[in-house]
């Protein structure tokens, strides 16, 4: 039951808001040959891309909380961005009227009874085609609000997952994107991550650990052949940084302390770990999936590197918090503020880009003088 | 010594078998920490070696129950095992100064000669901290007060986190062991722990960074 309920509550919500999109997209379509006109290089051009990239933002996220999905990638652009728009002016525009229609008729019709004696009782229509002039016909009128609610929530749910299907459909991921080979993107699904954590920690690493100990042990018997030791002990050395490489490649994707702690103790122990005093407040976060876990993990560490190199801080903040759909991850700073993103491959730059990559925003407040505040949410679709 | 092990690895769990048993010590394999409390109260062993993760989750059940343990049976050596460096583990270990517990990775454990002087440390109460988590400290703040040690005095504080006494290090680092003293009674100052700090001044000079943040 709650399960239906709040699945029927996202897709109601998802289809009747859908109006906004629609309506955003359907001024986008009109601007879009000034844009092009213009040229992406002009003010207005830059503006127009960051108002389009922003809705196609918005929509991927409206779309995952129906879906239960998180859809990553590159915004996109050029046919593709018309396409949705396209897509968004008409069956969404449509869709979203529908609903918004059943929505608004279905609460008046509800509660005619209520309000139509404050009018005078006059005749009148409180849905098309209805026409009310006596009490008995009034007090009839919510039974046709309940068929509106009716047909409002037994639709919504399909009509979310058909409207949320194709508008992701068109604001997949970019192939020319795809093409480019852009690995900042973290594109592997949650429990896969997890999985290729488990196995090379349960299997690669351990196979590496225990050919070392195998060889270590043989190594002791060869007491009086030191040549045959020797070759041993180098590929032992060998094995040693395999298996040093092995972590890094680990610890940049998936820190292990997630796997055993979940981002809660993994959070904790960032704190704890950092050269300023570290504060960390945690919420009970229920199931977040690894690839959040991880993008949450990297969030804190970040700012927290930041607040100790560049902040010149004397105290840090952490605050972790979960709604049904969110995860919030807030790092402050009393540091001198004035942190900015700056130029590609700098710290903050790369978390927006790794945030945006999951479908979530970052923003960032640092007035000269401090403090410094980066709040970033991600979807959570457990 | 008697020891218990929790490795969940067969091969790993009878490598280490055999290097203990090589060591003169009488060991009993266990797989997972189910049941652990039992056979610790037959008072079985005096020391437990545990992998951090251990079925049933794969978590960190291997340090929980190893830190449970102690507290249970203070006089309990404990040796965890790791696949990566954590400081908060070791700090978690070290936060009791009785000494007597070790956090080492599992890459040691193929070096047998030093593993098991590692372990024999343990035994007799004094410490085994991995290098690396003191690498992992060195480095992290420029404020931080380690950050004013040499590369030299780096070194030898490592090696002091291994547990190794002043000529085990002269002999490690190749120099002369008053060059050694030299190193750490710097290191001593730098990390402000004066000569009334007694006792396992040593361990101290490790336990002071793990705490200091």
């Amino acid at each position: 039951m709650p399960d239906w309920f709040l699945g029927t509550t996202r897709a109601t919500a998802y289809v009747a808001g859908n109006i906004f999109v629609a309506l955003a997209a359907f001024v986008m379509l009109a601007a879009l040959p000034v844009a092009v006109l213009v040229g992406r290089k002009t003010r207005l051009g830059v503006w127009l891309f960051e108002c389009s990239h922003s809705l196609t933002l918005w929509e991927r996220r409206r779309a995952g909380i129906v879906l239960r999905r998180i859809f990553s990638g590159k915004p996109v652009t050029g046919g593709r961005l018309a396409a949705w728009l396209g897509l968004e002016a008409s069956v969404g525009l449509i869709c979203s009227l529908i609903a918004g229609y059943l929505l608004l008729g279905g609460l008046n019709a509800l509660t005619f009874p209520a309000w139509w004696p404050l009018t005078g009782m006059e005749a009148t229509r409180p849905l098309p085609g209805v026409r009310i002039t006596t009490w008995p016909q009034a007090l009839l009128v919510p039974l046709l609000g309940v068929a509106y609610a009716i047909i409002l929530l037994a639709g919504a749910r399909p009509a979310g997952r058909l409207l949320s299907t194709l508008s992701v459909g068109r604001l997949g991921l970019d192939p020319d994107a795809a093409e480019a080979g852009d690995t900042s993107q973290v594109r592997v699904h949650g429990a896969e991550l997890r999985r290729i954590e488990r196995a090379l920690h349960d299997g690669t690493q351990a196979r590496i650990v225990n050919a070392n100990v195998q060889l270590g042990i043989a190594q002791l018997s060869l007491t009086d052949r030191v040549e045959e030791r020797d070759r041993i002990q180098a590929a032992r050395a060998e094995l040693m940084a395999a298996l040093a490489e092995l972590r890094g490649v680990v610890d940049a994707v998936l820190p292990p302390i997630l796997s055993e702690r979940g981002l809660a103790g993994a959070v904790r122990a960032l704190g704890s770990r950092c050269a300023l005093p570290c504060e960390v407040h945690v919420e009970p976060l229920g199931v977040v999936s690894p690839a959040i876990e991880s993008a949450g993990y990297f969030v804190v560490a970040e700012c927290l590197t930041n607040a100790v190199r560049h902040a010149d801080a004397t105290g840090t903040w952490v605050q972790l918090t979960r709604d049904p759909d969110r995860l919030y991850v807030q790092v402050i700073d009393d540091g001198l503020g004035g942190a900015h993103e700056g130029v590609e491959g700098g710290g903050l730059y790369g978390l927006r880009r790794r945030t945006e990559a999951f479908a979530g925003s970052m923003s960032i407040s640092s007035p000269s003088g401090g403090p410094t505040s980066v709040l970033v949410e991600l979807p959570c679709v457990s | 010594m008697r020891v218990l092990i929790l490795e969940d690895n067969a091969l790993l769990g009878e490598g280490l078998r055999l290097i203990l048993e090589r060591g003169g010590h009488e060991v009993t394999l266990r797989d997972s920490v189910d049941g652990l409390d039992g056979v610790l109260d037959g008072n079985y062993a005096e020391l437990l070696i545990a992998d951090v993760r251990l079925p049933p989750t794969y978590r960190d059940e291997g340090l929980v129950a190893a830190l449970a343990a102690r507290r249970r049976y203070p006089g309990l050596r404990v040796l965890v095992l790791s696949s990566f460096v954590q400081v908060e583990y070791a700090a978690e270990l070290l936060a009791d100064p009785q000494g007597g517990v070790g956090y080492l990775l599992k890459d040691r454990i193929g070096e047998v000669d030093d593993f098991l002087s590692a372990v024999g440390r343990v035994m007799s109460g004094e410490t085994a901290i991995d290098p690396e988590v003191v690498a992992a400290l060195i480095g992290r703040s420029p404020a931080h007060p380690l950050a004013n040690l040499t590369r030299r005095e780096s070194e030898v504080l490592a090696l002091v986190g291994e547990g190794l006494t002043n000529r085990e290090i002269a002999e490690r680092l190749v120099i002369t062991e008053s060059a050694v003293n030299k190193h750490v009674g710097a290191i001593f100052v730098k990390l402000g722990l004066t000569a009334e700090v007694r006792g396992h001044r040593r361990v101290r000079a490790v336990l002071l960074f793990l705490a200091s943040r």
